[in-house]
């Protein structure tokens, strides 16, 4: 176990090398540049003007010349500095990060309250009429597209309730109140689609350990069928759990920009966003490196929990 | 404030998804106006006759012209859509960096705002300068105000070094800076010279009436930022200049802060505000729902449905038109414009005919809704100049020559018979590129004109760009096949016909080079009467129409909304990249 | 979907073998109500897909501006938008821009994760760690961020919408078949197969294959749903199928200026996305019940 945690927690860093050059070459790859979002169609029809920014911002150099900066400026911690607005992007994503951070937390908790009970009653009751309702429920949150919910939201929250969400985000240790003001709503929106990823993962969990011999065994010595239930349950909702986070954190930088645009939430997803609208390469590799770290980092934490939690799984050998 | 005014120009090129679906995209499409100042001419003709006559002086406008007396004290919250790419009034040419930076940074100049003058109007009035002589065409003198202090930390007097060392921070020859953006904007500046502290004259390339307004007074080329900029302070991180506001903090994403200038330079009294507010909120949807709640003061863009809603919700609440400050074409490649079907004028002027403005209009603008409402939109159909422009606007349907007036009506059997004389009675087909990147009225423009065309079998195939890699750096700038949607956002009169008009002029997209036309837009920028322009741009929008090498498009007028305790929004409104010091410090809640 | 199904039904042996096809059927309606439902709703989808320029009264874009923003009504069902374009029209051909880029994308989706989970939970070693560390980086980028990058590279169609979300999609999937892949690897047989010279290429399409279809098939189905889902948000956002042909992504963003003086502008076609969702997320998961074989069984 110990060994395998050690090879598998060393297989970040050829990864994490993989997604610093995809990234850097991926954002070159995109047609017009930087300098078209800063001097528009002005630098566009004159060439000379172009080749003076280039070289100002150091983008006249070689690719692999270019990249060696970057990886040397990331090796001592530094994401650089925004070439469109001029600001540091460490200093923004600190200020920005928390904001993001709470909002998934908040969804995922919501999810995760709704999502395993729901799914532990769907396997208990399977092919019954509580188990076709809170499946019909839960997808039908599923389908619905976030950003229609969001739309009908803000507009008809005020006409029905003339409820507005805060006109801006307040981090958490700023005014709390106002903080889960603004982020509540969207983070139920968030949460359903959450929601019935774990409660479908928690039910098909659950169908299976269900059928377990030793689930048979426990039932057969007349343990209270509640009782196994709880010892069982409570430790395979720990697989949806953990699956989920590993889910949760790309969706969170790339799939939430419009619930923050139209929730007025300072993110990591319109931050992104704009960036890649802008060109603006430090921002997109840096933001991008970010999130592809969160994401291999919980899929390490995934899958070393996965041996904890669940001792079938064995990974010898591979 | 910035951003409702600024967009009076820009208004209907914002997308409503706009942060969304093209960032930075309101900037860079008025980055149409980024070369303007290069030809020299149009302009304002009034700006330069009154700096002329009094010796440059136009006092600041005082007041509203309401009986009620301005209050002072409270917080102005705008909203915004789009963050500023930096707030570095150097750093980007998007509008919303200019507006932002606006406040802070005084000009030389500004435009004139205030009860009566039209918002589209290119006068220009006092700000930092005390006075601008012109001693002739090409020279102009600019005394300082010595009252025009930088606010701490540098708490000192504005000097001509500032003024030079801006110039200079713009083209990108000062220690340390980049090439400027909006270096275009000043390329008929030959050299700045500071003879003392308290004057700069700026020498000129050439005969240039329209510098003060196109150039000292405009956002782009015209903020004064302090010789320390770069060293004693970061430019992205904070401003420090001499006019009405004072900035306090901008958090990306969420707000951008100021408090008010106590000695500000134009009045004791002014800005009325205690402080300013700029929050970013980049959903139309959820401005309107911070409008209604009372969470912000003013909100631009508004459709008949937002004005119902806003009607119903708030008690009194103001709607005020915007004009319309651009003009749309259809825009022909060079190449198809040089061997394409659509070389030949009869082929351009059937393409005009097949399109109904009315009908566009409607769709796009929702004119029929707005009237539901009680509300009467200004609207014409815009030719090469947008019929704001008053005096200069030749109306197709009562003043044009009957048979260019026929060009702008919707006549599907005349178009046909064009058509088939012109060898293409079974139509043809080209490219069409427009972008998702400006709003809704251009998007329904782009679909409704290659559905209207499909009436003279001209097949029109939508071939949708995307803004920033393809739009903005190749169809903008001609590199595209076939025809594609373009809205100019020109400034001044005069430059809606230069600009796309003028051989070698980047905005002339389709290398028209008519001897005419040319001709023309000499007589037109040389000409120095009022009257004598208003006549040649008649003239000139006469002979653009016969040779329709652009096929105008109708736009109509936009909606801001301010709560009802707000003054001076109707009467302060003003036009130019970074309205903002024209018309903040004079507005004032009840 | 359709013809797949018994294949696999019989491979695993869950309906008794002497049961006729209507009978699987049958049985799979009164096991899977909803199941059944949601697959007779793609059935209607694609039915409408197919055969929407037949059955929609008017063409996609025809405009008709003095008859803009009716409300719903006999000869407009679904109401008119701005232009004055049938909505009911445009919902029928919507579908065909949802069910073509659901089905496209899982077909691309599928090939790939099937190729590459076999082969890499097949090959294992260091050429499965190689391979998953490609799939680790290829997932560590945010979906949407992605489809945004090929779309800016490529230009908005339905070919670049249908290759970009396949590939997207395929790295998830990849793994579920690695893992199925991986279990049946260390059956006896298999091991028997290669003692008995069977070449990988042979085993793989002979042995490996038929035992992950469902696996395949399942993630598919479900897949689909995602896709339409995710065609919508880009839609939305400007990166979607371009125009004129509808989307009901797009659908719902030309809605929004009129949202609450046109509220059946927004609520038609989301109803539309919200529905197909649905099925294919519903039908997926009565496959999963059915077919799944570690749910072997169960009933």
């Amino acid at each position: 176990m110990t060994k395998y945690a050690i090879r598998r927690s060393l297989l970040v860093i050829p990864t994490l090398i993989g997604v610093t050059m995809v990234i850097f070459m991926a954002v070159r790859f995109l047609p017009g540049d930087v300098i078209d979002q800063i001097a528009g169609d002005f630098g566009a029809a004159s060439p000379e003007f172009r080749q003076a920014l280039l070289k100002y911002y150091s983008l006249d150099r070689s690719i692999p010349q270019q990249y060696i900066t970057w990886m040397g400026d990331i090796a001592r911690g530094d994401l650089g500095t925004s070439i469109i607005s001029g600001r540091s992007v460490g200093g923004e994503v600190v200020q920005r990060l928390p904001a993001t951070f709470q909002l998934g937390l908040m969804a995922m908790i919501i999810g995760l309250a709704i999502g395993i009970p729901v799914g532990v009653l769907a396997s208990v009751k399977q092919d019954t009429r509580t188990d076709y309702v809170a499946r019909s429920i839960s997808i039908t949150l599923l389908a619905i597209p976030h950003f229609w919910l969001a739309l009908l939201t803000i507009t008809y929250g005020f006409i029905l309730f003339r409820w507005t969400p805060p006109i801006r985000y307040q981090p958490l240790w700023v005014d709390p109140i106002s903080s889960f003001q603004t982020l509540w709503v969207p983070a139920i929106i968030l949460s359903g689609s959450l929601g019935a990823i774990v409660m479908r993962l928690t039910r098909s969990t659950m169908l299976e350990v269900l059928r377990q011999d030793y689930v048979r065994t426990a039932r057969a010595k007349g343990l209270a069928e509640r009782l196994v239930l709880r010892r069982h349950a409570a430790r395979n909702a720990m697989i949806p759990v953990v699956t989920v986070i590993g889910l949760q954190v790309p969706n969170l930088i790339g799939g939430t920009v419009i619930l923050e645009s139209i929730f007025s939430i300072p993110g990591m997803g319109s931050y992104l966003f704009y960036s890649i609208q802008m060109r603006d390469y430090p921002v997109v590799q840096g933001v991008v490196l970010l999130s592809a770290f969160a994401v291999i980092m919980s899929n390490l934490i995934v899958d070393l929990s996965y041996s904890l939690i669940d001792p079938r799984i064995r990974y010898s050998g591979r | 404030m910035g951003e409702s005014s600024y967009w009076t120009a820009a208004r209907g090129q914002v997308s409503r998804r706009r942060m969304l679906t093209s960032m930075g995209a309101t900037g860079i499409g008025l980055a149409g106006a980024a070369l303007i100042g290069c030809g020299g001419g149009g302009g304002s003709p009034q700006a330069t006759t009154t700096i002329a006559k009094s010796g440059g002086i136009a006092p600041a406008p005082q007041a509203t012209s309401a009986a009620e007396k301005p209050k002072s004290g409270g917080t102005f919250r705008m909203a915004r859509l789009n963050d500023p790419p930096t707030i570095d009034p150097m750093g980007n040419l998007s509008a919303d960096s200019k507006s932002f930076s606006g406040v802070v940074y005084s000009r030389l100049l500004a435009y004139k705002a205030g009860p009566g003058l039209p918002a589209i109007n290119f006068d220009t009035q006092m700000d930092a300068a005390a006075s601008v002589e012109v001693p002739d065409p090409s020279r102009y003198v600019v005394k300082l105000n010595p009252k025009v202090k930088f606010t701490a930390p540098l708490n000192r007097a504005m000097t001509s070094a500032d003024v030079k060392y801006s110039y200079e921070r713009l083209i990108g020859k000062a220690p340390g800076s980049k090439p400027g953006p909006d270096a275009g904007v000043v390329e008929a500046v030959e050299a700045v010279n500071t003879p003392d502290a308290n004057t700069i004259e700026f020498k000129l390339k050439r005969k240039y009436g329209a510098f003060p307004g196109a150039v000292l007074a405009d956002a782009r080329s015209g903020q004064i930022v302090p010789v320390e900029t770069g060293t004693a302070f970061n430019p992205a991180e904070k401003m420090i200049g001499t006019g009405p506001f004072i900035f306090e903090q901008y958090r990306p994403g969420a707000l951008g802060s100021w408090k008010r200038n106590p000695d500000w330079h134009l009045g004791a009294d002014k800005p009325y505000f205690e402080k300013l507010e700029q929050n970013i909120i980049k959903d139309q949807a959820a401005q309107l729902s911070q409008f209604l709640g009372g969470n912000i003061d003013v909100i631009a863009s508004l459709s008949p449905a937002d004005i119902q809603r806003a009607q119903a919700a708030i008690k009194g609440v103001q709607v005020i038109e915007n004009p319309v400050g651009n003009t749309r074409y259809i825009v022909f490649s060079k190449e198809d414009l040089a061997t394409g079907p659509v070389k030949d004028v009869r082929v351009r002027r059937a393409i005009s005919m097949a399109i109904d403005r009315d009908q566009m209009l409607d769709a796009a603008f929702d004119l029929p809704e707005l009237k539901k409402l009680g509300i009467t939109p200004t609207y014409h159909w815009d030719t090469f100049i947008p019929h704001s422009h008053e005096g200069y606007w030749l109306d197709p349907k009562k003043d044009m020559s009957a048979d260019n007036a026929a060009a702008f009506k919707k006549n599907i059997a005349e178009a046909t018979k064009l058509l088939a004389a012109a060898g293409f009675a079974n139509g043809f087909s080209m490219e069409w590129h427009w972008t998702r990147g400006y709003a809704r009225p251009y998007q329904v423009h782009g679909e409704l004109i290659s559905q209207m065309l499909k009436d003279i079998k001209i097949d029109f195939k939508t071939v949708l760009d995307d803004y920033s890699s393809v739009f903005i750096p190749q169809t903008f700038v001609g590199k595209f096949k076939g025809a594609a949607l373009i809205s100019y956002t020109l400034g001044e009169t005069g430059n809606f016909v230069e600009a796309p008009f003028t051989p070698g002029l980047p905005r002339n997209v389709s290398g028209i080079d008519d001897a005419d036309l040319n001709k023309l837009i000499k007589t037109y920028s040389e000409a120095a009467s009022v009257a004598e322009r208003q006549k040649l741009m008649k003239d000139m929008q006469e002979l653009a129409t016969k040779t329709m090498y652009y096929v105008p498009i109708p736009q109509a007028p936009s909606y801001q909304g301010a709560q009802p305790n707000m003054r001076g929004v109707a009467e302060y409104r003003s036009q130019g990249h970074a309205a903002s010091v024209e018309q903040i410090p004079w507005w004032w809640r009840a | 979907m359709a013809d797949s199904q018994p294949i696999t039904l019989q491979t695993f042996d869950v309906i008794p073998p002497s049961s006729t096809w209507v009978g699987t059927v049958r049985k799979f309606a009164r096991t899977k109500p909803l199941g059944a439902f949601s697959f007779v709703v793609i059935l209607v989808m694609v039915f409408v897909a197919l055969f929407g320029q037949w059955l929609a009264p008017y063409s996609y874009d025809d405009i008709d501006i003095p008859n803009r923003l009716i409300s719903p009504s006999l000869t407009y069902p679904a109401g008119t938008d701005a232009q004055g374009r049938d909505q009911f029209s445009r919902l029928i051909y919507g579908a065909n821009t949802s069910v073509l880029i659901g089905f496209g994308t899982v077909i691309v989706s599928g090939l790939i994760a099937t190729t590459i989970g076999i082969i890499s939970g097949y090959k294992a070693g260091l050429f499965d760690v190689i391979v998953q560390r490609v799939v680790d980086i290829w997932q560590a980028f945010p979906g949407l961020i992605f489809v945004i990058f090929v779309v800016a590279i490529f230009g908005a169609s339905r070919v670049t919408l249908i290759f970009t979300m396949g590939l997207l999609f395929s790295a998830g999937a990849s793994r579920l078949v690695r893992g199925a892949t991986m279990a049946i690897s260390s059956e006896a047989y298999i091991e028997a197969a290669r003692s008995l010279g069977a070449t990988d290429l042979r085993i793989w399409l002979q042995h490996v294959l038929p035992n992950v279809v469902p696996v395949i098939i399942i993630s598919m189905t479900v897949q689909v749903g995602g896709a339409i889902l995710l065609e919508s948000s880009l839609s939305f956002l400007g990166f979607g199928t371009p125009p004129p042909f509808p989307s009901w992504g797009r659908m719902l963003n030309d809605a929004q200026s009129h949202m609450t003086s046109a509220p059946y502008l927004a609520v038609f076609p989301g109803l539309a996305i919200a529905l197909a969702v649905y099925a294919f997320n519903m039908f997926g998961d009565a496959l999963r019940d059915v077919l799944d074989p570690r749910l072997r069984g169960s009933r």
